[in-house]
């Protein structure tokens, strides 16, 4: 035994026992930590619920996500964890799907908005520039097969 | 010659630049005006009215919670159950200073709601009193704050309790 060689029995012992005990507790730890994540399945769906609200007021639709976390505190309240835990997946999936196009669909939504304002605001200048225009057209088109005459040649 | 008439032009224009205005402030106007929140209490039948007169001591009674939501996003919503007296009940800012004795949380879409039957137990010593109140408090979870916040919104029912 390596301890045996340089170091007197009692001494070998000594640096034994506590190594063992650190091995033991960090054996009992590891689980701890990973049934504590798993026993409350709620910090996971508070954080998601955190990303909803900020995707939400970027004027993203979060329907589909909202519907995932919906069905997953329902399973919660009836105790199935498991299925809980899956819907609680695949709403980080949508989640993260929408997250990383986020940008995009704020950015074509608000086009879409002052796009609509732009041409909204323009209607009286159209109507004013063009209606003229229009009315003269149509006017004197309705009229083109009238035939002028001359009120000598009709006496 | 004139073909159209000045006056009546006038008209059209202001006409189209009055509905333009309109048009513009719709659609930037905020999609909530005035967010707000709702818990209603319906009977076992999810409907209003004809609600439980009397409860039995050590038994649930099950009733119909409604929440609504018109906030301008998902709230995670928390009922609470409390059983207290007409001394207990809690006010618009503050809840009950009772112990819940259980919570329902769902997760509403903004301008969706949410009802579900609720199993409320009535515990074997309740309150002493003629009449005791079921009451339910809204919480929300507050996402900037990251914890439950008592939204204001509160419903009662006053009952009577059996003692069997």
């Amino acid at each position: 035994m390596v301890f045996g060689e340089f170091l007197p029995r009692s001494v070998g012992w000594a640096l034994t026992i506590p190594l063992v005990l650190v091995a033991i507790s960090l054996a009992v730890a590891v689980p701890q930590v990973a049934q504590a994540e798993f026993l409350d399945p709620y910090t996971k769906l508070y954080e998601l619920y955190v990303r909803v609200v900020k995707l939400a007021s970027q004027g993203v639709d979060v329907g589909e996500v909202a519907e995932h976390l919906s069905r997953a505190l329902k399973l919660l309240e009836l105790g199935q964890y498991g299925e809980a835990a899956e819907e609680v997946g695949r709403a980080e999936e949508v989640l993260t799907r929408l997250e990383l196009s986020a940008n995009t669909i704020a950015l074509r939504a608000s086009l879409a908005k002052y796009g609509g304002v732009a041409a909204l605001a323009s209607v009286p200048l159209a109507v004013y520039v063009l209606l003229p225009r229009v009315y003269v057209y149509t006017w004197y088109r309705a009229r083109r097969r009238w035939v002028v005459v001359r009120e000598r040649t009709r006496r | 010659m004139n073909v159209l008439d000045a006056e009546v032009f006038a008209v059209i224009v202001a006409i189209a630049i009055v509905g333009s205005a309109l048009g513009i402030a719709q659609v930037l106007r905020p999609e909530v005006v005035e967010p707000f929140t709702a818990l209603g209490l319906l009977n076992e039948n999810c409907v209003i009215g004809e609600y439980p007169e009397y409860v039995f001591a050590g038994r649930e009674v099950e009733l119909c919670v409604f929440v609504g939501n018109h906030m301008g996003y998902p709230i995670l919503a928390r009922v609470v159950y409390k059983l207290g007296t007409e001394a207990d009940l809690p006010t618009n800012a503050t809840p009950s200073s009772l112990r819940p004795l259980r919570n329902f949380t769902v997760l509403v879409p903004h301008g969706g709601n949410e009802t579900f039957k609720a199993r409320l137990p009535i515990p074997e010593n309740p309150p002493e009193a003629d009449r005791v109140a079921i009451i339910l408090e809204l919480w929300l979870y507050d996402p900037e704050r990251g914890g439950w916040v008592y939204s204001g919104r509160w419903n009662h029912l006053y009952v009577r309790v059996v003692r069997v």
